[in-house]
């Protein structure tokens, strides 16, 4: 039998290997930068992630932006819909990467998940700060024919209200006091009229989609790290559910109300 | 008859504002389980003889309603077992559980990763959805008097336009012609087993299954290196039983389930981490050279 080796083609990670074993690495290089003797100690979390997205370092307005969002990102709390899949997990006893799994999946829908940062992403490399493009956009941009179910609430909107919710505006306040960010300045700015032509309030997803484009990352790059950047908050609150037990958790004894008249028998 | 709460009628439909104000119910027609006395499956009392034994037709039931007779559950049990259940562990969604298994992970993680990674663009899924719905559209446009040629001609366009390619760069996106074309090779050895039995189960000549075979035909007198996979015929049989795409996305889902499992199971009963290993020269790094960290 003849052996062929197959390669893994790559531009972001390289080894060396040691001289005694063809499977463990002597030195591991990221982007260029020795991981274990030069990066460590001297990166930030975020400035790696940054990094390992874009092939180069943030500048330090970009470190300071992405810390923010990181922050803002990392627990949407108990009563997000990918929070409560994890904590389903966490409350059963299932496997810690099952709770993950879980919030993923969750947290990957059109509404407030991934797939709706990747909309709102690509709604600002289409339009920029152009107002009558977007409100062109802004029509419903249903997936009809794809994996992806029907939508109808707008990529960005809170389809519950149309009063902008105070951390909207707590967050909006933070990037306009600390940074000055075209995207930013311009949602801002437009706020009132975007707002009017869809008939909702901007959303906190619709603010962090506009700043993953600022730091120049696309909708597959927003996508995914939007899907991981939540997963902190995911994983601690599946922990408490976990340790708290099921009997403290809801179950709605009362709460499935079956429509169907008739029963077959 | 009329349900209510309290003094309140259900209407059939509630708004997002609506259930948001109910929202200690949950409103259903799909089931429910009253402890120590039944489940409600759909209309259904799932523990009230004559038992429903087949676990394929409790699986339409659940997503259709309806019910189906024998041989139409042997044909959907068919186009799972000769179509899609590949104990193949190099096949990508397979090669996730390969992968979960070598690394001793759990048989659920590993069935259930490699089953949401069959939602691909290149294989499972989404050609598999995307070809059901073309086969839906084409057969209204072709009922509206629409040449098959010029439709086809129109999507060939249609996906070299959009510049978005199914194999490989940025916003991939499924094939123009999706079931039409296979990655790594041409002849899908799959087709004849699928319709020699849909034959003796005399469920072959329906309407979408004539026309995804007339789309292969035509495909090859317009002069196109494109030929025909199993997914128009697994999508075409199932539309012929008087069914949509979207049920066919649904029956798909855990299509792939018999020929992941095994691929865990080889791979668990192995020594940990020898599942095609990787060496660390066969990283073929394509990056800028060395350079120093900003201190």
């Amino acid at each position: 039998m003849k052996k062929k080796s197959e390669t893994i083609t790559t531009s972001i990670w390289q080894e060396v290997a040691s001289a005694d074993n063809p499977f463990v690495a002597q030195r591991v290089h990221v982007h260029g930068y020795d991981l274990f003797s030069d990066l460590l100690g001297n990166i930030s979390w975020v400035e790696y992630l940054y990094l390992l997205f874009k092939g180069e370092p943030p500048s330090i307005e970009q470190t300071k932006i992405f810390e923010l969002l990181a922050v803002a990102l990392a627990n949407p709390g108990p009563r997000d819909l990918s929070v409560r899949a994890a904590m389903n997990g966490g409350v059963g006893g299932s496997t810690a990467a099952a709770s993950l799994m879980s919030a993923l999946a969750v947290g990957a829908g059109q509404h407030l998940g991934g797939r709706e940062i990747f909309a709102i992403v690509l709604g600002w490399e289409k339009c920029g700060c152009n107002m009558p493009l977007w409100t062109q956009w802004l029509k419903n941009d249903s997936s009809d024919n794809t994996v992806w179910p029907k939508n109808d609430s707008i990529p960005g909107f809170d389809p519950i209200t149309k009063q902008c919710a105070p951390p909207v505006k707590q967050l909006l306040e933070q990037l306009s006091n600390r940074h000055n960010l075209a995207t930013i300045n311009w949602l801002i700015q437009h706020q009132a009229q975007l707002e009017q032509h869809v008939g909702y309030a901007l959303s906190l997803v619709g603010v962090f989609g506009a700043l993953f484009h600022a730091l120049n990352f696309d909708a597959e790059e927003a996508e995914m790290l939007y899907l991981l950047l939540r997963l902190p908050g995911a994983a601690a609150h599946s922990l408490e559910q976990k340790r708290l037990g099921w009997k403290t958790y809801p179950f709605w004894p009362d709460g499935i109300i079956y429509r169907e008249p008739t029963i077959e028998e | 008859m009329a349900l209510f709460i309290g003094s309140q009628q259900l209407k059939n439909k509630f708004s997002i504002k609506e259930q948001l104000n109910n929202e200690c119910y949950w409103f259903t027609n799909i089931g429910k389980w009253e402890p120590s006395q039944h489940i409600i499956y759909r209309k259904r009392n799932l523990h009230k003889p004559p038992y429903e034994t087949s676990w394929m037709s409790l699986l339409l039931y659940g997503i259709t309603a309806k019910q189906f007779n024998h041989r139409q559950i042997k044909l959907f049990e068919a186009i799972w077992t000769l179509s899609t259940s590949y104990p193949e562990p190099r096949i990508w969604n397979n090669r996730v559980a390969s992968l979960a298994g070598t690394a001793k992970s759990t048989g659920a993680l590993g069935v259930s990763a490699a089953t949401a990674t069959s939602e691909a663009i290149i294989y499972g899924l989404q050609p598999l959805y995307a070809c059901a719905s073309m086969l839906t559209d084409i057969h209204i446009a072709l009922h509206k008097g629409s040449l098959l040629r010029d439709l086809l001609s129109e999507r060939i366009l249609k996906s070299k336009q959009t510049k978005r390619r199914s194999g490989s760069g940025k916003n991939r996106s499924v094939a123009g012609i999706p079931g039409y074309g296979r990655p790594l090779i041409k002849k899908d050895e799959r087709i004849t087993p699928l319709l020699d039995l849909a034959h003796e189960l005399k469920l072959d000549k329906g309407e979408y299954t004539r026309l995804a075979i007339r789309i292969d035909q035509q495909l090859r007198d317009m002069d196109s290196t494109l030929s025909m996979n199993i997914a128009p015929i697994m999508a075409g049989l199932f539309l012929d039983q008087g069914l949509t795409s979207k049920d066919f996305y649904y029956f798909c889902i855990l299509c792939f389930s018999a020929g992941i499992m095994p691929c865990f199971i080889d791979a668990v009963e192995q020594p940990q981490g020898t599942f095609f290993p990787i060496q660390c020269k066969n990283i073929n790094y394509q990056g800028v050279p060395h350079r120093k960290w900003k201190k």
